[in-house]
């Protein structure tokens, strides 16, 4: 057998192994990361008229952070008050949020983003509409550190 | 001719560097290049502990100085000593990784490199607090 016919026969099993190796001719599918541990923390507070309040939590990987407002009282009795709450970053003496939603207590997760590892906050606010004072329950879950 | 020379600049350049023994250090250079200052302005109450949060940008030196710190009434200023603090925001307060019990001054209480980050400074009353004082830190990043 000539030299370049067995150089030919052994390029081709090798072409051949690589196709099966990588799965050519079956359906590509695209790699993704495992979302990392989660841990949940609960931020309690209360706010006035026209109030705010934040709270920080830093994150040291990449992962969604999500949050939900499950509890706002007056006096201990839960109100179908709405209350503006948005993510953020920590700047100066307030929470600088980007992005923020308006809701009243309920059990559904308001705002879910991956987020780069970094300094975030939750900030709760009222945009004019409470007419006491409320407590609320903020229910934050991040990529566990 | 030409040996000479390059002979002289390796000679000038260890010289300047400091590699002949000499036991000299380079010194540390802690310039910012383009420092940002940012002036926490405020008031302290008794067991008051106000915060504020700042950025920086690369891994350069974070000054820190309690500038003022006055009567919030009558604005004389005071020798009340207070706690001063560096660290991140976390929960409701800034979680403190240095902290000096100090009045106002004209020198920096805190002078550390930092790396790139979001970072805090908090001012709190230890206990001496009896009346509500004005304070202005003054904190120099990059």
């Amino acid at each position: 057998m000539p030299a370049c016919t067995v150089r030919s026969l052994s390029t081709s099993v090798l072409l051949a192994a690589l196709v099966v190796t990588m799965g050519c001719g079956s359906t590509a599918t695209t790699p993704t990361t495992p979302e990392p541990a989660s841990v949940t923390q609960v931020f309690n507070g209360s706010i006035g008229l026209n109030g705010s309040a934040f709270y920080s939590f830093t994150t040291t990987q990449q992962g969604t952070i999500s949050f939900q407002l499950t509890k706002v009282q007056r006096a201990g009795v839960d109100v179908a008050d709405t209350l503006t709450i948005g993510l953020g970053g920590p700047r100066g003496t307030d929470c600088s949020s980007s992005s923020a939603v308006a809701a009243g207590a309920s059990d559904a997760t308001l705002l879910a983003a991956s987020q780069a590892p970094g300094v975030y906050c939750v900030r709760v606010w009222d945009a004019g509409i409470l007419t006491a004072p409320v407590t609320f329950s903020v229910n934050i879950k991040r990529p566990i550190q | 001719m030409r040996r000479l020379t390059v002979l002289g600049l390796i000679l000038s350049a260890c010289s300047a560097a400091g590699c002949l023994g000499s036991g000299t250090t380079t010194p540390v250079d802690y310039t910012i290049v383009s420092p940002v200052t940012e002036i926490f302005q405020g008031t302290l109450d008794a067991k008051g502990a106000p915060f504020y949060s700042f950025i920086t940008g690369n891994p350069d030196p974070v000054r820190v100085t309690l500038a003022s710190l006055t009567n919030a009434t009558t604005g004389a200023a005071v020798s009340t000593n207070v706690t001063l603090g560096f660290g991140v925001p976390d929960g409701t307060t800034c979680k403190t990784t240095f902290s000096v019990t100090t009045t106002g001054a004209l020198a920096s209480q805190y002078f550390q490199v930092a790396t790139p980050g979001t970072y805090c400074v908090i001012v709190a009353d230890p206990g001496t607090v009896t009346t509500s004082l004005a304070f202005a830190v003054r904190i120099i990043h990059s």
